[in-house]
């Protein structure tokens, strides 16, 4: 040990040291929110709460009853029931995810090929029963007009549903052009 | 109606067995009905997938592969709009649009009193004489109004 | 065998394989959608084409020969290339609706679309919409789907010998159609379904219930015909919705027809019983297990007291498994103490097993599925066996498509009769006159085989017996002209190798005993041995039921089913029915329900609530196929496991388990604790049974008339099976229900116009042991004076007319007809 060290130790300058610190941040903004009183906006396109897109000409849901979400899914939480209707078209009768096994992972809303299934922004949900977290068709239809409604729904699917039919519409010669140049 | 196998095939009918024997006679078969009824009818059809004991669905396949054999009645008069680049460079469209005026038919119709049936062609051969039109073997060239005034006509006199 | 080398690897091919064909059996996948092995090359979808070293073509693999030394390369860029725009090509008019297309998952068309398929297509798309064919009511025509493949077309004309579509048109708008565009009306085999490569020809029953990534696939065995197939079943969470047929599997090879494929459905019946049941007064009240085991243990027990054990008597089903039976079986021996037990094979199969045994002194035989193949003369006497048993009926099919001549003797036009290359037109019932008239050209014109005959037994006495059948008489008897007895005759002969088939069920009334024996007459008189007669058992596990004990003991005192139920003396007077109906199935049923009413005790175990559980004091719920685990016995005496697969329904048990539970309840325990237990006990039992062979003998047999045709009952009831059901089992079957669900009396037109009956009329048929109603239907196939009943619907009750001759036979019964509103 040196005369240096003793010296330090004595005047405590590593303490003073960590207190300059404190000091410092003392004066520096916050970077923590008082959640929940202080609430923060979701980003477009965040892994909430499900819904099942209501279409807006039928007022039903677009889901055919595919598969593909259950097919995809890792959890195996997402169960379809389908059925002829009486115009011999494929009729959707339960659609239901239930909640507690899901994972956010997001692979259903990705493999859905008509757009059918988003994820909400919304994720501060809770419940005293498990039977609060089985989400059947009507409920998810109902998330859709809750968290969805308007422009928002259409935005979303815009940006984050991949490929669209206009993907794979050919470009005109023009087009081709122009994006070489 | 009695259909002499061996003799349409000749000497190939050694080589053959029965049922090859069987279906090779099935396209003579719709053009001797076709000949004699204008058409091939239902039963008549039923009656030779019994007696050549070829299944119905196998008759009808290859009789609906051939454009030659019909299902319905046909007119007395055919007539025949060659619609081929040359006739239709000429109007043959406007021909055709006439005819199916004045007769009420569409193309592939027959009118209901089963005077004629209305068809377009591809190219008949006489790009020369366009637009054609032919009424069953008759050929009528370079149509004009006056002519298609007296097409008409003698479509109409039966 | 040659040698070739494809992608490097060397393989090993049997001559006149195609490359194709080489390839697939030796693990190579080329890809391809219009061959399959049961059908002769097509070439229509080109994606086999594959490289052959030294060939500047591409060659299509199905459709060219392997020869011996060839290079072949089956993926290669260029390859690759040419598959990615027939593909393309493929598709430019197929609609993109996977999302709402059954097939999606399994389809062909999907699968190489994603491996060769580009996303962008070169060509101006006009998807074809046309609306599907939802007509008929199990098959689903989408031509809109279609790639013109033909598979299903030639499947249904080239295999399974019916043709009902066919490639309607020309180009682009050719569909998949029957003739005219009319609703689709065929056997419902759905052999089409399984081939198509896309979502073309879809079942209507599994429409939209799951995507095929749903589906819990399992294999068990089809609960209908002896023949045993392996079905495919499609399980979603407990509950069975479809069947399908996978080649390679099980001694159907991937064919399959209507019921196994529809009818399995009959186990989600909404009539199936639920619940133990105990009569009280004239009505049923719901009751417990234990309820109703004690009843049953203490009145079995008063009445064993009472009467000893011979008054109990049992009959197990050919519908329940080996082990079912078996366990029945133990029962009425052991716990019981009595020895009358037997099943409905009493009237159809045991009568083939005990004539065979007369006539070639061995004890067991099973069929051979495989044996019409490679047979110079096949003749199937009054059966059609593509009714019967359909994948056998197959094999005959297969057979004279690869040369060998087919004889029916038969009375209608069936699927055999289409085919065959001669048909004689028997009049119902003729059978025996018709082979005894055929062995007389045989023994007149010194045609048999005389080093055999003279070892056979009873010789002489045979030769003579056929003296009176001449040619003539026979035809007289038969209907059939003289010529083509003597003709047949000499042709069976004559022929190098021969198989004489025929099918004997259970409702039939047109042939018996007489007829088998008559068969093995003509089978001894040629030379051949047991193997070249063959007569399939009827249902699932006729076979096996037989074998497992359901027959009375030929050293004890045991009674069967035509003691039990037929004989005036009353010893019998309590019985155990297991899974059988024989107010409804059984010959002469007024009979059968007076001696039911007679006994103070019955128990019925059965899944529905069958007329006979009716006239139960206490009826079981019973697991059904599908909901217990065990094994059928096939008629080729192959034992296959059947496997449970989903829940019981309601309260309902095994039968094994409930025989197991009555006896522990009547204080015996069986000696089985589980399944295991009772199918070791089986294989010991069966090692026990085979007796050692005895002789080969001849057994005189003549034609004996039907019941009397008089003048009050003009016409002859014929009763036979039709192609969509199996007993009367399966007309609880929704699907098949759809296809026929009546059993409808066929009358000839000059019969009908006599008796001034109209087309879908009621009329009243009368024997004389009873009479029923019944909705008539003139048809032209039925000759003058007969009348043709298809067995199978209980409801019609068709057996309150029929008779049961000493012998044990059903004959076809005489009959009057009249309007069901007259008075008479």
């Amino acid at each position: 040990m040196t005369v240096m060290d003793l010296l330090k130790k004595i005047f405590l300058v590593e303490i003073l040291k960590g207190m300059a610190v404190t000091l410092k941040q003392f004066f520096t903004p916050a970077v923590t929110r008082q959640y929940p009183k202080e609430k923060r906006e979701p980003f477009i396109g965040s892994r909430g709460l499900h819904a099942l897109v209501r279409d807006s000409n039928s007022g039903k849901e677009k889901c055919v009853g595919c598969g593909l979400c259950a097919a995809m899914c890792p959890s195996e939480c997402i169960h379809i029931y389908t059925s002829e209707g009486d115009d011999n078209e494929k009729v959707v009768d339960r659609y239901e995810i239930d909640l507690l096994r899901c994972v956010f992972c997001g692979l259903c809303v990705e493999a859905c090929p008509y757009a059918a299934l988003v994820q909400t922004e919304h994720f501060e949900y809770s419940g005293y029963t498990r039977a609060e977290f089985y989400y059947t068709k009507d409920r998810l239809l109902e998330n859709w007009d809750k968290y969805m409604a308007g422009d928002k729904g259409r935005k979303y699917i815009d940006l984050f549903w991949r490929p669209r039919s206009s993907d794979f519409e050919k470009k005109s010669k023009s087009e081709q052009d122009r994006s070489k140049a | 109606m009695s259909l002499k196998v061996d003799e349409i095939i000749g000497v190939v009918s050694s080589v053959l067995d029965e049922t090859q024997k069987k279906r090779g006679t099935l396209i003579h078969a719709f053009q001797e009905i076709q000949k004699e009824q204008n058409y091939l009818p239902e039963e008549e059809l039923v009656k030779l997938s019994k007696e050549l004991d070829i299944p119905m669905s196998d008759v009808y396949s290859t009789a609906t592969f051939y454009k030659q054999f019909y299902f319905t009645p046909r007119g007395r008069k055919i007539v025949k709009v060659c619609t081929g680049t040359a006739c239709h460079v000429r109007g043959a469209s406007k021909v055709m649009d006439a005819l199916k005026n004045e007769f009420n038919v569409g193309d592939g119709e027959t009118t209901e009193d089963l005077a004629m049936t209305l068809e377009s062609v591809g190219c008949i051969g006489c790009c020369g004489l366009a637009p054609v039109a032919t009424i069953n073997e008759g050929i009528i060239g370079e149509i004009d109004s006056p002519k298609l005034s007296k097409m008409i006509e003698d479509i109409k006199e039966d | 065998m040659i040698n070739l080398e494809i992608n490097g690897k060397k393989i090993t091919a049997n001559e006149g394989d195609t490359i194709l064909r080489a390839s697939l059996n030796n693990d190579i996948y080329i890809p391809n959608l219009c061959d399959d092995k049961r059908l002769r090359p097509y070439g229509g979808c080109r994606l086999c084409i594959v490289e052959v070293e030294g060939q500047a073509r591409l060659m299509a693999a199905c459709s060219s020969p392997a020869v011996d030394g060839m290079v072949i390369q089956t993926e290669t860029p260029k390859l690759k290339k040419y598959r990615q725009t027939i593909i393309e090509l493929l598709l430019v008019h197929h609609p993109l609706e996977c999302p709402e297309c059954d097939k999606a998952g399994e389809c062909n068309l999907q699968d190489l679309a994603y491996e060769y398929g580009k996303p962008e297509s070169r060509f101006i798309r006009s998807r074809k919409t046309t609306k599907s064919d939802i007509r008929g009511p199990l098959i689903e025509l989408t031509s809109r789907r279609c790639i013109l493949c033909g598979k299903c077309v030639r499947i249904c004309s080239d295999h399974q010998g019916r043709g009902a579509i066919g490639l309607i048109g020309r180009g682009f708008p050719t569909v998949v159609q029957p003739a005219f565009g009319e609703t689709l009306e065929c056997d419902y085999c759905g052999q089409c379904l399984d081939v198509c490569p896309t979502g073309a020809i879809l079942s209507k029953p599994y429409k939209f219930t799951a995507r095929s990534w749903f589906l819990d696939e399992q294999d068990s065995i089809c609960p209908f015909c002896g023949v045993g197939c392996t079905l495919t079943l499609g399980i979603r969470e407990g509950k069975i919705l479809r069947a399908r047929g996978e080649q390679g599997k099980g001694v159907n090879d991937g064919n399959l027809c209507g019921r196994g494929r529809f009818g399995i459905d009959y186990i989600y019946s909404k009539k199936r019983l639920t619940t133990p049941l105990i009569k009280k007064g004239e009505e049923f009240v719901t009751a417990s297990w234990e309820e109703a085991l004690a009843h049953v243990a203490k009145s079995l027990t008063n009445i064993i007291k009472k009467y000893g054990p011979a008054a109990v008597g049992a009959i197990g089903s050919p519908r329940c498994t080996n082990e079912d039976n078996f366990a029945l079986n133990k029962f009425i021996r052991e716990v019981v103490g009595s020895d009358n037990i037997e099943s409905s094979a009493a009237f159809g199969y045991e009568k083939v097993q005990k004539v065979m045994t007369a006539a070639f002194g061995t004890n067991n035989h099973p069929v051979n599925l495989e044996s019409p193949l490679g047979k110079e003369i096949i003749f199937a006497v009054e059966s059609d066996l593509s009714v019967t048993h359909p994948i056998f009926g197959l094999k005959i099919l297969e057979a004279t498509r690869e040369g060998s001549r087919l004889i029916t003797a038969d009375s209608r036009e069936t699927k055999l009769t289409r085919h065959s290359a001669d048909w004689l037109k028997l009049m119902d019932g003729t059978s025996v006159a018709l082979l005894n008239g055929i062995m007389h050209v045989i023994t007149e014109d010194d045609l048999f085989n005389k080093e055999t005959v003279t070892g056979i037994a009873n010789f002489d006495t045979f030769l003579a017996s056929l003296k009176e059948y001449t040619p003539e008489k026979t035809a007289e008897l038969t209907g059939v002209p003289a010529a083509k007895i003597i003709e047949t005759a000499k042709a069976l002969a004559a022929a190098k190798s021969r198989l004489i088939t025929l099918s004997l069920s259970l409702s039939e009334n047109t042939k018996g005993s007489a007829a088998i024996k008559a068969a093995a007459n003509l089978v001894n008189l040629l030379g051949e041995g047991a193997e070249s007669l063959q007569i399939p058992a009827e249902y699932s596990n006729t076979y096996g039921s037989y074998n497992s004990g359901l027959r009375p003991d030929s050293n004890k005192p045991g009674k069967g089913l035509k003691e039990m139920l037929y004989d005036s003396e009353s010893f019998l007077k309590a019985i155990y029915i297991m899974g059988e109906d024989p107010v409804i199935n059984f010959p002469n049923s007024t009979a059968v329900t007076e001696k039911l009413k007679s006994l103070d005790f019955i128990v019925v175990q059965d899944i529905f609530l069958t007329a006979t559980a009716k006239m139960a004091d206490v009826v079981f719920p019973a697991s059904s196929w599908g909901e217990k685990s065990g094994t059928f016995t096939n008629a080729s005496s192959i034992d296959q496991e059947v496997l449970k697969l989903v829940d019981p329904t309601g309260q309902s048990v095994s039968d094994w388990m409930i025989l197991k539970n009555l006896s522990l309840t009547m204080g015996s325990d069986l000696g089985i604790k589980k399944l295991a237990d009772i199918q070791h006990e089986l294989k010991s039992y069966h090692e026990k049974q085979k007796a050692p062979e005895g002789v080969k003998a001849f057994l005189t047999v003549h034609h004996g008339p039907a019941e009397e045709i008089d003048s009050r009952f003009p016409f002859k009831l014929v009763i036979r099976d039709i192609l969509q059901h199996s007993g009367s089992m399966s007309t609880r079957s929704k699907s098949l229900d759809l296809v026929i669900s009546e059993a409808l009396l066929k009358l000839n037109t000059e019969d009908a116009e006599r008796l001034a009956i109209r087309d879908s009329s009621h009329v009243k048929l009368s024997s004389k042991n009873g009479e029923i109603y019944l909705k008539a239907v003139i048809s032209e196939d039925v000759p003058m004076g007969t009348v043709f009943v298809p067995s199978h619907f209980p409801y019609a009750r068709i057996n309150t007319l029929t008779q049961l001759t000493p012998e044990g036979d059903a004959v076809i019964a005489g009959v009057n007809i009249e309007h069901a509103g007259k008075s008479s």
